[in-house]
Parts: C-alpha cells; structure tokens; sequence
C-alpha cells in the first residue's frame, strides 16, 4: 500500500504550508462572509404578489436583456407575464389604455453596459394605480443589475489579486483592508437594498445569495487544488524525490495512485471544513441529505485531483503551471457561474460553461440546496467522475512518458 | 555479485556511457573515479533501473536487471547526487516515508529509524525539519533514508560534494563502517583521496568511458612511469629537459609551468640522481626534487593528460 503512504505523506506536507491553509481554508470563507452578507437577502415573495403583465420594447436584440426577461421575470414562481412590443412609443400606448400593468423600454448597448460594470438606464412606464406591480418589476430588475455588477466586480479583482500574489508565492493577507476595500466598492456599484433570487431552474424552495456564494466560492476555491496537487508532482520531479521513489521498487501507478489521492483526501478535508464552517458560522443550509453532500465532495474532489495529474503532465516549471493554473481558475470560475451566474451567458457560452467542473458542481449544491432527488443528481456526480478519470488517465499517460528517461 | 556488461546510453548524438563493463563482488568497495560530465551518475542511473540502457546489460547474480526490476531495486540502497527529500518534513518522517517505500511496514521503519539515525550521527536531531539543516547534515539524512532496509549494495553518489569537513569525515566514516560489515557498496565521487581510502576497486570514467580499472596495486603498475618525481626547475634548456627524457627508466616528463615539472619513473631511487646528474651537466638549476607515491590523481593524469578536477 505504498500509494497510501505517498498521499499521507503529501497530506502532511500540505498542512506544513501555512500560505496555502490560509489561502484555501480562510480566503473562501471570507469571501462568502463579504459577499453572502452585502448581497444577501431572500427572494420569495412571489407568491404573495399580483399577477402583472409587462410590455416590453427594445432598441436591439441583447442576450443579458433575453436572460432578465425570460430566466428572472418569467422564471418559476415570477408573478410577470411578458408581452414583447416593437417601440417605446407602442409601450407607453399599451400602459396608458391599461392594455398592460407595466412597460419597460431598455436602450441599445443595455447588456453590454451591464457587463462592463456600468450602469444602463432602463426605463419604466407606469400608471398612479398600479405602483406594487411596478415596483415588483423595478425591484427583480434592479437585483438582476446589481448582482451581475457586483458579483463580478468582487469576485473578480479578488481573485485576481489572489492568483497575482499567489503566483510569486507571497500571500499577504489582511482582512480588514480587503473587507473595507470591498464594501466600498460594492456600495459604489449598487446603491439599492438588494432584494435577492438566484435564476435556479428548481422552483420549490428558493436559496439565499448567502446560500448561492458559499457554494460558488466553495467549488471555486476546490479548484485551487488543481494547481497545487500539480505543483507538488512537479516539485518531487525537479527536486529528485520522484526519481528517488523510482529508484525504489514502487510502481509507477502506485505513484500516480498516491499523488492523485493526496490531492482528493485534501480537497475532500477543505471540502468538509468548508461546508462545516459555513453552516456554523453563517448559518448557511447545505440541503437536508448529507448522502447527497458526501457524494458530491467525493466526484468533485475526484475531478480536481485528476486534472491535477493532467496539469501536472503538462508543465516542466512549476512556476509555468502555478502562472498558467492561476488564470485556469479564473476562466473555469468565470465560466462556472462561480463569479456570474450562468443564466446571464448567451447560450453558446452555457454550452460552454459546461465543460468546467466547477459549473457542475455548483448546479449540484444549488440542486441540493433546493431538495434535490438522488435521480436528479446522477448525471452531474457521474459527469464529475467522469471529468476526474478521463484526466487522470490522460496524465498518466503523457506522464509515463515523460517521468522516465 | 553485480555484473555491468558493456552499457552504453546516448542522449541525442552524444553517447555519454560507452560501452561500459565492471564487476563487483559480494562485500567489495567499488570506486567509481571521474571528473565532471564523465558519465558517472548515467551509469548508476541505468543500474538502478531509473534511465534504460541503449546497450548492454546489468545483472544481479546472473539474473537480468530487465526481467526483474522490481526484485532487484529492493536490494538496492541509492544515495542520490541531489538531496531528495521532503524539506518540510522532520528528519525522522523522511526517513519513514523513504522505509516504507522501500517495502518496510510503518511498524518495521519505526524498529529500524534509530540505527539508521545512530549510523548518520543525527539522533538528537530526528524531530527537526529537514529544511532546518546544514547541508551536511542533509546529506547525511540522504544516506540514511537509502539504508533504512538494509540493502545488500550501497550505491553512493557523490555523497560528499560541497560539505563541511567534519560532515564529511563523518560520512567517510559511516561508509567505512557499513563496508565492514558486509554491505557491499559503490562509491561515486572525483575526489580520489576518498576513493582511495574507501574502495578495494576503481574504476576511472572519463568522457563516457571505464579508461582504467582494478585494484590499487593493478592501477599502480598500469601508471607507465611507476612513480612520480616533482621537480621545481630553474634555467630550464631544451636540451636538458631532452637529455632528462633520454635516460633510462624515464618515461615521461610534464610541464607545469612556473619551472615546475613533473617525471614519470619506474625506478626512482636510481633514476633520482641520474636526473640531478642530467639537469647539472645542461646548467639547470634544481630548487627542489622529491618523490611522490603513486595514486590515482596521476594516473588520470598520465591517461587523459588533465588534471581530475580541472
Ligand atoms: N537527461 C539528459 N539529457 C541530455 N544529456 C544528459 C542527460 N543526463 C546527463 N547528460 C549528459 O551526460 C553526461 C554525463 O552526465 P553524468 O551526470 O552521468 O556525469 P557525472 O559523471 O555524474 O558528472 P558529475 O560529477 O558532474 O555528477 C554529461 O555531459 C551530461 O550533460
Ligand atoms: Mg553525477
């Protein structure tokens, strides 16, 4: 069982590296704190709330226009109902004669403003009698701004600054700063009390943004694991430990077996502290079937252990992997939906989002955060073993030739 | 014991082992001598089963190495050139990690960890991380962990390089000690007063090839000039120095420069004043003569016409 000793052994090596422990145990947990409670907030009202019908007018055809109007006004549980019309002109017309409860006219270049980080003007039609109706639709658009704006704002500039000071090995950490720092900019780009839904496809129980961030932080920060479990193998080849274990009678799978185990059992560890003290701290509801939870810890830590391997068969340097796997973690988190959520891609990038295994992941928590059936969860546990074998087996592969001679 | 049989490896279009063959017995000190880039860590490489050879072949008693890898390596103690282990690790873990992939149960290692540590004098030291060491007592935990299931054949490479005297007298020492007691050991290196010390058999390498081998005594009379004799010339003449190579017995004179010289003979107490004779009669004055002892520095000299560690 020499494969055990070699995961053992990189286990304690991995709880030797302070930076690290703080980087993958405390960074998401403070993330969340920043963005769960500056964004936080239920959405649920739409039960109590009238029925109201919207006009819509708009200069140019816009995919973040396309995902307000269809994921979030006409999503599961959305008290609108959405009649398009060809001019603001015609809107105006259609509130006036009651035709419609509300209009809303959204200017060219709305969605690409909103991407930017800016804010877009949208205009709102109403009439004196109908100021619930209209302020439904002014708050479910005024949340779906603000959170595409300050999701990516935060989560962005936090991580890069994370993988930056990461990549020269030095992290420096001071919380209080970053908190202040964050909270500034997050009231600079949303000045509104956020009133907050997630556009989750499961209608029966909604999910706080608290909810929402602890599981796209947790899975981002999974993903960390990635480059670090491909650091270490790199590290063991340029520093000789690797030929030194091949000098030993161990087989080559028993190598590969241990450095693929060492970085799961810790991904799996930083998994379970993270739901842990997210539920301690924050009082955050994981969803009622730990089964469900275990299972999920497993495959995705299985797919960032075996994309370790991947990684790590691809680089010589470890700076190269550290440099190349920073911005890995970027993409597949901006993809993922861990910085904004999906429903805001145009469909041609959701199609991509779903060759990440964070993106899989983070569906599977919010499944699981809204009561999931095991039968639901059988294809994103099975894509994430999947993701986790395939790469394993490709790494070893290109290793097998390289490890040697 | 260990039979290497005409081993070659090339990386691209340099062939950096050619057609190397030795043999080493049960219980031997075998020196492998040669300066940098000769070859020497190539080979040990190919013994251990770490690089393929191109050619040749290795067995352990008549057994290929080819058929039974895995049978061979646990029989096998390497001592890397580099220090491979965990520096974030303590001493005693290392060494723990390095028995157990060694075939030893935690329970076994554990049982072993203290000779081991008794044998590279670093007992009051075992719980430190090794990052926490000097480089000598680094190198010594790099031997340690090669020695933790008992291997049959110590195989040392430059196990010495860059440390404190002390460190490495130590090591010497250790090695010295091991031999008496059966192990039977390789020892890589380019310093040849350790060699010469440690190693009942040498074989000299240089640009990928044996250029000499055998024991001490063999290695002696290989040197075509028996002994050395150093000279510290002044007026030196073309003539003299010629009518010094013309005498009997005198196989070779080298220039040093600075008036320096050095004669190989093969009866130096006859010879000795038939130089002085030689260099008086052709007006060249002699600051100093004297005779050395034969080793291996001269005879890689003699061989390769460079010094070992040029
Ligand atoms: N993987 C490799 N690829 C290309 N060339 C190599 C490789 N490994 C070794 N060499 C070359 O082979 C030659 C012999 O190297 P080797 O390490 O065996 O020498 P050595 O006798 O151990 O020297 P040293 O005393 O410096 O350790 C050197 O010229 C080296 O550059
Ligand atoms: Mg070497």
């Amino acid at each position: 069982m020499k494969w055990v000793s070699i995961a053992f052994k990189d286990l304690r090596v991995r709880f030797q590296d302070r930076k690290e422990l703080v980087m993958l145990l405390l960074m998401p947990l403070l993330l969340t704190a920043i963005l769960g409670t500056a964004l936080g907030g239920t959405f649920g009202e739409g039960g109590g709330a009238p029925d109201t019908t919207v006009a819509v007018a708009m200069d140019a055809e816009d995919e973040m226009i396309e995902q307000l109007v269809e994921e979030v006004w006409q999503g599961e549980g959305s008290p609108l109902t959405v009649v398009s019309y060809p001019t603001e002109a015609m809107v105006k017309e259609a509130v006036q004669t009651e035709e419609v409860d509300v209009g809303v006219y959204f200017p060219s270049g709305w969605g690409e403003q909103l991407m930017d980080g800016a804010s877009p003007t949208t205009t709102i039609h109403s009439s004196p009698e109908k100021t619930i109706q209209t302020s439904i639709v002014e708050s479910m658009t005024t949340t779906f701004i603000s959170r595409v704006q300050s999701q990516s704002l935060t989560t962005q500039s936090f991580v890069r600054e994370l993988s930056a000071s990461a990549a020269d090995g030095e992290i420096t950490v001071q919380p209080e700063a970053q908190i202040e720092g964050f909270s500034e900019r997050l009231s600079a780009s949303s000045d509104i009390a956020v009133e907050n839904d997630v556009a989750t496809d499961s209608g029966s129980a909604s999910i706080s943004g608290m909810q929402y961030y602890a599981a796209a932080m947790g899975v981002m920060f999974l993903l960390f694991n990635a480059t670090i479990g491909a650091k270490s193998f790199i590290e063991e080849r340029n520093t000789q430990t690797l030929a030194r274990m091949f000098s030993a009678p161990v087989r080559p799978v028993s190598i590969v077996a241990g450095k693929f185990m060492g970085t799961m059992l810790f991904s799996f560890l930083q998994f379970v502290l993270f739901i842990g003290a997210t539920a301690l701290l924050f009082q955050v509801s994981w969803g009622e079937n730990y089964g469900q939870l275990a299972a999920l810890g497993v495959v995705y830590s299985m797919a960032v252990a075996g994309i370790a391997i991947l990684v790590a068969s691809l680089f010589k340097e470890e700076g190269n992997a550290d440099a190349v796997g920073s911005i890995g973690v970027q993409v597949f988190a901006l993809l993922g939906g861990s910085m904004i959520p999906i429903a805001a891609f145009p469909g041609g990038l959701q199609m991509v989002a779903s060759l990440t295994p964070n993106k899989w992941a983070l569906d599977s928590f919010l499944a699981m955060m809204s009561g999931a059936e095991w039968a639901s969860l059988v294809l994103p546990f099975l894509v994430l073993s999947l993701f986790g074998i395939l790469s394993l087996l490709i790494g070893s592969l290109r290793l097998r030739g390289s490890v040697k001679g | 014991m260990l039979d290497v049989m005409e081993l070659s490896k090339r990386y691209g279009d340099r062939e950096v082992v050619k057609n190397v063959s030795f043999h080493i017995d049960q219980g031997e000190a075998f020196g492998l001598l040669g300066p940098n880039g000769a070859g020497k860590s190539t080979t040990i490489s190919m013994i251990c089963g770490l690089i393929a050879s191109d050619h040749g072949d290795i067995q352990w008693a008549h057994q290929s190495i080819k058929r039974s890898p895995v049978l061979i390596k646990k029989k096998i103690g390497l001592v890397p050139q580099e220090i491979a282990l965990y520096p974030m690790m303590s001493a005693k873990d290392n060494l723990l990690f390095w028995g157990e992939m060694y075939g030893l149960t935690r329970r076994e290692a554990s049982q072993r960890l203290k000779e081991v540590l008794a044998y590279v004098g670093l007992e009051a030291r075992a719980k430190d991380k090794v990052e926490t060491f000097s480089g000598g007592m680094k190198r010594r935990i790099n031997i340690g962990a090669a020695l933790m299931h008992r291997p049959e054949l110590l195989i040392m490479d430059e196990p010495t390089v860059g440390i404190d005297p002390q460190s490495r007298n130590h090591i010497l020492d250790t090695v010295k000690k091991l031999n008496e007691e059966g192990m039977t050991i390789i020892y890589t290196s380019h310093y040849m007063e350790e060699v010469e010390m440690l190693c009942d058999r040498v074989a000299i390498m240089d640009h990928g090839e044996v250029i000499a081998d055998g024991t001490h005594q063999d290695l002696r009379q290989r040197l075509v000039g028996g002994t050395m004799v150093h000279a510290v010339l002044e007026k030196v003449t073309h003539e003299g120095i010629a009518a010094i190579e013309q005498l009997p017995h005198v196989e070779e004179v080298v220039e040093k420069g600075e008036g320096q010289y050095e004669i190989f003979v093969q009866h130096p107490h006859q010879t000795l004043s038939r130089i002085v004779t030689a260099a008086v009669q052709n007006g060249i004055m002699i600051s100093s003569i004297d005779v050395k002892e034969p080793n291996l520095e001269s005879l890689f000299l003699q061989l390769t016409g460079r010094s070992l560690r040029d």
